[in-house]
């Protein structure tokens, strides 16, 4: 194929990532989404599966070994287990802010200098082959592509691609892992490249088996059983080797708790808990997708091309059927996988290297400190410098790499490696006893054992190797060997070299801490970490500390290194949460503040400089064993009080739920409130603008007409009464919902009250030349308010009197009694109330928030205060068409038992 | 074109308040034309095509903002100027009358004097851009 196609699609593709990256940085809300997305999440944490996965498992299974399984099948059982020892380690990281794994282990052993520094140049040291491997893979499927035959031979480092690929990537990371370093929030752009590219190798795989399947055994299924068949035909009689494949199952389990990519696409990216529950199903699934076609792809190269190199089977096959688009999708799916892991392991290194080695050594030495103009971009430089030097030592060790390791077994030395931590980090969850000193002691050991078994090797050449073997074989050493370490010579290296570091690791960490006694500051950390679910997310209150800084001098260290809005936000959700502790610039500041300041601290630049730096400022003195325990049983005795609501992570997540519906509720009523006094104000405006308007004009024009004036002033007085009348209405509608008027209940015959109230409007019905019409049967006695009722019916005749048609008015007026209520009509030949309008017009609001169609004028709040009234005698009242006359028909009811109800 | 070809159209539903703007604008010497709603507003503002509306805002059909965005999206009659006059007078009104392309907005209660000196304001620029144009034919 062309070497320009693939650049070009290779570059195509990066831009891709690029795109995404930089647009989900820019849609807060998009991010926000999709970062707090469980299927985002799962398919984050399936950065698990790299080119390793994509190429290397097919190489393993084609010499007949399917212990490459073990490799998915360790992270699927942790996996199913998620929201028991998953969960536990998010809590602990999510509660103290702990962004890396060397953090987590240096916060629960007391945040020394030294112990961060071994965890990180550990790490580093471990994981550079693995992303060595990375930059190997995409480079060996380049060169299988460029030329299927290996004739291009070796290339110099300038000549290389994988060289300006790695830079591409260098630049990518720097520009979208270290972007929110000071404030210290997530990189969501980051994470949906990631599971955007987890879908492109799921994608590209599937397809690609499927396409392989096909063209290697044939359309039917017997063709494809019979490939199958005869793959295992071959291989199949050995012996299991079961000490191998239960070392793997347990080395992939641990790996996938401690490598730094799955702990940062796992816990520092995890947006909520519900994600993980989730991701504990979803995740296998991808795993079990992933590895459908590894064994019918190796079926087909060992029988098509036994020749060529397995681990190039995904590439070499589709190129063997001449197909190129095929084989640039292959190629494009493995560099996803590879560049995925990339991305994430160098985003993660680059922060323990610089968090653990590099921010300390600054602060220490002020010479160094000289180099940087201002301290809080200290984070920023120290992060891009340990990217760049991450992947420079990455593609050093890929440049020296000898062919002789497969894609697996490099793989495997890093898994060793990082598993190496499992035992003090898990250690450190459940057993309060573990010391520092055995934390380290276990590590030490177990990395010596690890670099001498698997690493040496792996940077010797063969022929170095084997003449160290016979130099301690002629010796009669040769159990000391790293080939055949204490005799295990049948037995793969990898599960040699996992068995015994984990047996010195384990032993070390048991017995050192055993015999330790453990500082005052662990057994307070130890108390948190295995009781995170009891203390939960205040942790700061268990945290004792004691000694003398003024609150300024938090901020301004907070201030130097974090920048002022971030300080202040720290400070000010410090103050939401303890609103009883003084955060004024004077005042002593609190331990807690202490505690959250150093935790924020932490999260920008690491735990131990963060200690550093507080105990720069403050004058510290040593706190007691007492101390310690008290502190720890106030904060016990305050979490047992709330024990109730945070028994059960349902309760609580219903609590909250209450809670936030009950707020919601307030606010609204908060907001109704503000926007009744906006519209009583609004309306009261009215009649006072043309007052004030008409009464300008007065005074201006003093030789006005005598008619017009006389006019003005009319208007200015109907205007005054329409203000007054309103104050009233305000008033009364204020005593009825403060429940300061209360009904006066009587027996009342119901036409009597009907005949008074028409009478009182008979006069301004005559003059209106109204037609009324009244039918009103002989009606039991009821019980209710008589002068409120009476309110309701003028105010409701008023209504009717007011829009009834102007020219030949119409009003009729009926009662009859139904289902033990007596119900009133009031109907006119007006123009009718719209549909819409039907509910509004008796609310007491004039229209809703952010409406500017009116309610009608003039309706002011007396339908509101009828309502009132019928809603008090447990009554109804609505509006509708009237079926007699063309217009309105106001009807209300009360129950004729009213008395009972009380 | 003089002061008495000024045509000022007063769009509000209180007889009170046109009441007073009545006044005023004839006393000024401008043409005067009434809407007591919005579909009124827009059938005079078609027809008479007047040169400086004052609007309310909460109307029952058609509201004052809907009424100036009509305006200002006609080309016919993008020309208009737009004086609000409103009781909204909440910051959030002012901006959205404003960024309708109004020249001014004003609440209530408001001052005679003021409204007066803002249309004139407006009416003096129109007459100054007439004499302008029509210079420039001669």
């Amino acid at each position: 194929m062309n070497a320009a196609v693939l650049i070009f699609n290779v570059a195509f593709y990066l831009s891709i990532l690029f795109g995404i990256a930089a647009y989900i940085d820019r849609k807060q809300v998009v991010a926000d989404i999709l970062s707090s997305n469980p299927y985002v999440y799962s398919l984050g944490l399936a950065v698990y599966c790299t080119g390793w996965t994509y190429f290397g498992s097919i190489g393993r299974a084609s010499t007949g070994h399917l212990d490459f399984l073990t490799i998915y099948l360790g992270p699927t059982l942790v996996a199913v287990l998620m929201p028991v020892v998953y969960r536990k380690m998010l809590r602990i990281s999510k509660a103290l802010k702990i962004t890396t794994i060397s953090d987590f282990i240096t916060t629960r052993y007391g945040k020394g200098i030294f112990i961060g520094n071994l965890v990180a140049g550990l790490t580093v040291l471990g994981i550079i082959p693995y992303i060595a491997l990375q930059i190997r893979a995409i480079s060996l499927g380049f060169q299988t592509i460029h030329s299927p035959d290996g004739s291009i031979g070796h290339l110099t480092f300038w000549q290389d691609p994988a060289l300006y690929l790695t830079a591409l990537l260098g630049l990518f990371t720097v520009l979208f892992a270290t972007r929110r370093i000071a404030t210290a929030e997530k990189n969501a752009g980051l994470v949906v490249t990631i599971a955007f590219e987890s879908l492109v190798k799921l994608a590209a795989f599937l397809l690609v088996g499927v396409f392989i399947s096909y063209k290697a055994f044939g359309p039917g299924s017997d063709g494809f059983t019979a490939g199958i068949e005869n793959y295992f035909s071959k291989y199949s009689p050995s012996e299991p080797d079961y000490f191998s494949w239960f070392s793997m199952l347990v080395l992939s389990a641990l790996a996938f708790l401690m490598l730094p990519r799955q702990y940062e696409m796992g816990i520092v990216e995890n947006d909520n808990e519900a994600q993980l529950f989730k991701a504990s199903w979803l995740f296998p699934f991808y795993l079990f997708l992933i590895n459908l076609f590894v064994i019918p792809i190796a079926a087909a190269g060992n029988k098509l091309l036994p020749d060529s190199n397995p681990d190039q089977y995904i590439i070499s096959l589709p190129l063997y059927f001449n197909n190129e688009t095929i084989t640039l999708l292959t190629y494009i799916g493995g560099f996803s996988a590879s560049t995925g892991m990339i991305i994430v392991s160098t985003a993660a290194l680059s922060r323990m290297l610089s968090n653990n080695i590099l921010i300390p050594a600054f602060l220490q030495n002020a010479s160094l400190r000289r180099l940087i103009s201002s301290e809080n971009l200290l984070p920023v430089y120290t992060r891009r410098f340990s990217i760049i030097a991450i992947l420079l030592l990455a593609f050093i060790y890929y440049r020296s790499l000898s062919d002789k390791y497969s894609l697996v077994s490099i793989g495997l030395i890093s898994f060793a490696a990082v598993s190496q931590f499992a035992v003090s980090a898990l250690g450190g969850m459940y057993w309060k006893q573990a010391t520092k000193r055995g934390a380290i002691g276990g590590l030490v050991g177990g990395f010596v054992i690890w670099f001498y078994i698997l690493l040496l090797p792996s940077l010797l050449s063969p022929e170095m190797m084997s003449s160290f073997h016979h130099n301690l074989d002629s010796l009669g050493l040769s159990f000391l060997s790293p080939l055949s370490f204490m005799g295990m010579t049948d037995i793969d290296p990898i599960g040699v070299a996992f068995f015994w570091s984990m047996l010195v690791n384990l032993s070390l960490y048991f017995w050192l801490s055993i015999l330790d006694e453990p500082s005052l500051s662990e057994i307070n950390q130890a108390e948190i970490f295995t009781g995170i679910f009891t203390y939960g997310a205040s942790v700061e209150q268990s945290v004792a500390w004691k000694g003398s800084v003024k609150v300024r001098d938090v901020r301004q260290l907070l201030t130097r290194f974090l920048g002022e809005a971030q300080t202040h936000s720290i400070i000010r959700q410090f103050a939401y949460r303890y609103a009883d502790i003084s955060i004024l610039d004077d005042s002593p500041a609190d331990g807690r503040l202490v505690n959250y300041a150093e935790k924020s601290l932490s999260a920008v630049i690491g735990n131990s400089s963060a200690r550093m730096l507080i105990s720069s400022i403050a004058r510290e003195e040593k706190v007691s064993l007492d101390e310690v325990v008290e502190i720890l049983k106030e904060s016990q005795e305050l979490i047992r009080l709330n024990r109730e609501l945070v028994r059960t992570h349902q309760q609580l997540q219903r609590a909250t739920e209450e809670l936030q519906k009950s707020n919601k509720k307030l606010r609204e009523q908060e907001e109704l409130k503000d926007e009744f006094l906006y519209t009583v104000t609004h309306e009261l405006r009215t009649p006072l603008t043309a007052i004030k308007s008409l009464i300008e004009i007065l005074v201006d024009n003093v030789d006005l007409p005598e008619n017009l004036r006389e006019h003005y002033l009319q208007t200015i007085n109907r205007e005054t009464d329409r203000i007054s009348r309103l104050i009233t209405q305000v008033l009364d509608l204020e005593n009825f919902e403060s429940g300061k008027h209360q009904l006066h209940i009587d027996e009342t015959d119901p036409v009597e009250l009907i005949r008074e109230s028409i009478a009182s409007m008979d006069e301004i019905i005559k003059q209106k030349n109204i037609r009324l019409s009244i039918d009103l049967p002989k009606l039991p006695k009821i019980w209710c308010d008589r002068d409120k009722i009476t309110q309701v019916i003028i105010n409701l005749l008023g209504n009717a009197i007011k829009y009834c048609n102007t020219e030949k008015g119409e009003i009729q007026i009926s009662a009859y009694v139904f289902d033990n209520q007596l119900k009133i009509n009031i109907s006119d030949n007006g123009p009718g109330v719209r549909h819409e309008l039907r509910q509004i017009i008796f609310e007491k609001f004039y229209q809703a928030p952010n409406q500017t169609i009116r309610k009608p004028k003039g309706s002011g709040l007396g339908l509101a205060i009828c309502k009132k009234i019928i809603q008090l005698h447990r009554g109804r009242i609505w509006v509708e068409e009237s079926d007699t006359l063309p217009g309105a028909r106001f009807s209300f009811t009360i129950p004729l038992n009213y008395r009972h109800y009380d | 074109m003089t002061d008495e070809d000024i045509k000022v159209l007063v769009v509000d539903d209180e007889p009170a308040i046109i009441m007073s703007l009545d006044f005023l604008i004839r006393k000024a010497g401008y043409e005067l034309f009434i809407a007591r709603n919005g579909q009124e507003a827009l059938d005079i503002i078609n027809h008479q095509k007047p040169h400086i509306v004052v609007l309310d805002i909460m109307m029952p059909d058609i509201d004052g903002f809907e009424v100036c965005h009509l305006i200002k999206s006609n080309p016919e009659t993008i020309g208009i100027k737009v004086i609000f006059l409103s009781a909204k007078s909440r910051r959030e009104d002012i901006d959205r009358g404003l960024a309708l392309g109004a020249d001014f907005y004003l609440t209530k209660p408001f001052s005679n004097k003021l409204i007066m000196e803002k249309i004139r304001q407006l009416a003096d620029e129109l007459l100054r851009q007439n004499l302008d144009s029509t210079q420039s034919i001669n």
